[in-house]
């Protein structure tokens, strides 16, 4: 039968377990809400003239600003430094983790990273009105993503959770029972 | 006997009823006549009213009236208004009546030519408790040797959809030459799919405004009138030439009057404008198409380019004209917070103010998009003496040469258009306008309420 302090260090384990989990999927749905609010953004550029002039001021502002071609190499290397810090952290949580887990955010952020270097390198997309929204999201979701693998450390399980193990047993209830 | 009796007036009532139609029979509005109507041109609690549309109130003979023109000292409410689909509609047509002195205390002489169009706004003006109303018959005024009516110079320069229809079937129409070909432009801007997709004018080509005015790719982001050479290139390509008459439509009328000023800078000799848009096409009952036509390029225009560049002010001519006020009125024509440098009205510009010197000449009450001070609720021209009315109350004078501005010209065409079709000669876009102005280094900027403007009173 166990005592108090493991009864309550559960509790505090499946609580930290939902709310890191809880962050994940407010990240995917950030992350997928982006994808109609850009498509949205670019079909009314296309009918309204306000949203246009004000979409093609920013793009203007933004390739003459922060995404100027002088600035290639700083974004790179926060790219560069973002995907050792995700991918060290994925391996990490993979080592550590309970068996059967399985962590997507190395391959999210890889795909991201792809999109990225695509709309960068793909002519035809420069052209869109949305052109510098896209990057600016892009580069959100590598954040995004990037907090997705920090938090991922914290869980139950992980190297920076303080309690290597398995997750109590109703957490691990929780993370097998499909939901409804 | 009696019996003989009722059988004559029988057959008489069936008579008058016939003969005077079934509107009239059952109209309780009393019919007037040309002496009354000349008298109550002299009496301060009698209001004359044209009905028509506004081009006929402009100068137009429509409805096979004799003589084009409106009875001198009427004001307008056109039947046209009533059938706009807006919201508030109702609430704005009381503020129009009350800001035109139709009042209910007033006798009200309503006038048209179709024997329609003054009882559609007798029932509207009835069901508002107006009581003391009188229907007329321009057609009798019209035909009275000595009665004047009252013409704007240059009404032709706006086109009632009627005439604009009568034009595309080869019909003869008044102020076009027989013969010579109508070109028929749709103005937007942005590609076909914002609006001439959607319905246009029949044998109508589309312009993009961008073709004309395409934006900067650098900070400031603009959307300038191109160089005279780039301007040149898109008159060959949309197959302008010196000497076409080109009728410009759109769905929204500032695209039209912005594309035909500049067609005007360019060198076309005959351009003119669909008054009201592609709303009047649809409330005069015509129909709108959908397919695709093509322009026809011209290797020549057929003259200089620009063939008329005193149509727009560059910045160097403002600055000229605003140190000889005497000869020169720089006439702002953007909403209030504009003009005193609460908004900048763009999205896209970010400096607020005005030019030092510039007037306030109105244009629409909230939006840079906003014309409400110079246009009827169905988008045509406004009674010229309306607007002359609001500049006399900013101390323009007409006199001078005025010069149009707002954000970047689009606003300020309708105006100077307006201003053409009422005659006044020496008038101007400043087409950079407070954009082009603001975006020039060490250009002054004003800011806040002019001084001057305490002596005069803001209209809504």
């Amino acid at each position: 039968m166990p005592d108090v302090n493991t009864f309550a260090l559960g509790r505090l384990k499946i609580k930290r377990y939902k709310a890191i989990k809880t962050l994940h999927c407010l990240i995917t749905g950030v992350e997928l809400l982006m994808i109609p609010a850009l498509a949205g953004l670019e079909f009314l550029s296309g009918y309204r003239a306000g949203i246009m002039h004000h979409l093609y001021y920013q793009k203007v502002i933004y390739l003459g600003g922060i995404y100027n071609p002088r600035y290639f190499w700083v974004h790179l290397g926060l790219v560069l430094a973002c995907s050792a810090i995700v991918l060290v952290a994925g391996r990490r949580r993979a080592a550590r983790s309970v068996a059967g887990s399985q962590y997507p955010g190395p391959v999210v952020y890889a795909l991201v990273c792809v999109m990225l270097a695509g709309i960068y390198l793909i002519p035809w997309f420069s052209r869109l009105n949305i052109y510098a929204h896209m990057i600016i999201c892009l580069e959100c979701c590598l954040v995004l993503e990037l907090i997705r693998a920090l938090s991922g450390l914290f869980l139950p399980g992980s190297f920076l959770s303080g309690h290597s193990g398995d997750l109590p047993e109703d957490a691990q209830h929780a993370r097998t029972t499909p939901s409804p | 006997m009696p019996r003989f009796f009722v059988r004559v007036v029988a057959v008489l009532t069936v008579v008058l009823m016939t003969a005077w139609g079934p509107a009239r029979a059952a109209s309780p509005v009393p019919d007037i006549d040309t002496g009354a109507v000349a008298a109550a041109m002299d009496k301060p609690d009698w209001v004359i009213v044209d009905t028509r549309l506004n081009s006929a109130f402009n100068g137009w003979k429509l409805d096979r009236v004799s003589r084009g023109g409106h009875i001198p000292g009427a004001v307008d409410f056109s039947a046209n208004w009533l059938r706009v689909d807006e919201k508030g509609l109702e609430k704005n047509l009381e503020k129009i009546l009350a800001a035109k002195g139709i009042l209910p205390e007033k006798h009200v002489v309503l006038y048209d030519a179709n024997g329609r169009d003054a009882r559609a706004v007798a029932a509207f003006l009835s069901a508002k408790g107006y009581s003391r109303l009188y229907l007329y018959d321009i057609h009798a005024w019209a035909n009275t040797p000595g009665r004047s009516l009252v013409q704007y110079p240059n009404y032709h320069r706006v086109v009632p959809a009627a005439v604009v229809k009568a034009v595309i079937d080869g019909q003869p129409a008044e102020t076009f030459d027989p013969g010579r070909p109508v070109k028929i432009v749709e103005a937007s801007w942005g590609a076909e799919k914002t609006s001439y997709a959607k319905g246009h004018i029949p044998g109508a080509f589309h312009i993009n405004t961008d073709r004309m005015e395409p934006p900067t790719t650098q900070d400031p982001v603009m959307w300038m009138l191109a160089d005279d050479k780039t301007l040149a290139a898109f008159a060959l390509a949309f197959g302008f030439t010196r000497d076409d008459t080109v009728i410009v439509t759109s769905e929204e009328p500032l695209a039209a009057y912005r594309v035909a000023t500049v067609l005007r800078y360019i060198g076309v000799n005959d351009v003119r404008v669909l008054n009201g848009g592609t709303l009047a096409w649809t409330l005069a009952g015509f129909d709108l198409e959908t397919r695709r036509h093509d322009p026809v390029p011209v290797t020549d225009f057929g003259g200089p380019i620009p063939g008329n560049p005193d149509v727009i002010d560059t910045i160097d001519e403002v600055k000229a004209g605003l140190k000889a006020k005497e000869r020169f009125t720089l006439v702002d024509n953007r909403t209030w917070r504009e003009y005193i440098g609460e908004v900048s009205g763009y999205s896209y510009h970010k400096k607020k103010g005005r030019i030092p010197g510039a007037v306030y000449g109105y244009a629409g009450r909230d939006s840079a998009y906003g014309m409400e001070h110079y246009r009827n609720p169905d988008k045509t021209m406004r009674n010229a003496r309306e607007f002359l009315a609001l500049w006399a109350g900013q101390g323009i004078d007409t006199a001078t040469r005025l010069s149009f501005m707002c954000g970047s010209g689009w606003r300020a065409a309708e105006v100077y258009y307006y201003a053409d079709v009422i005659g006044l000669k020496e008038i101007a876009v400043f087409s950079d306008g407070w954009i082009g102005w603001s975006n020039t280094p060490g250009n002054p900027v004003e800011m806040g309420t002019p001084d001057r403007v305490n002596a005069y009173k803001i209209q809504d």
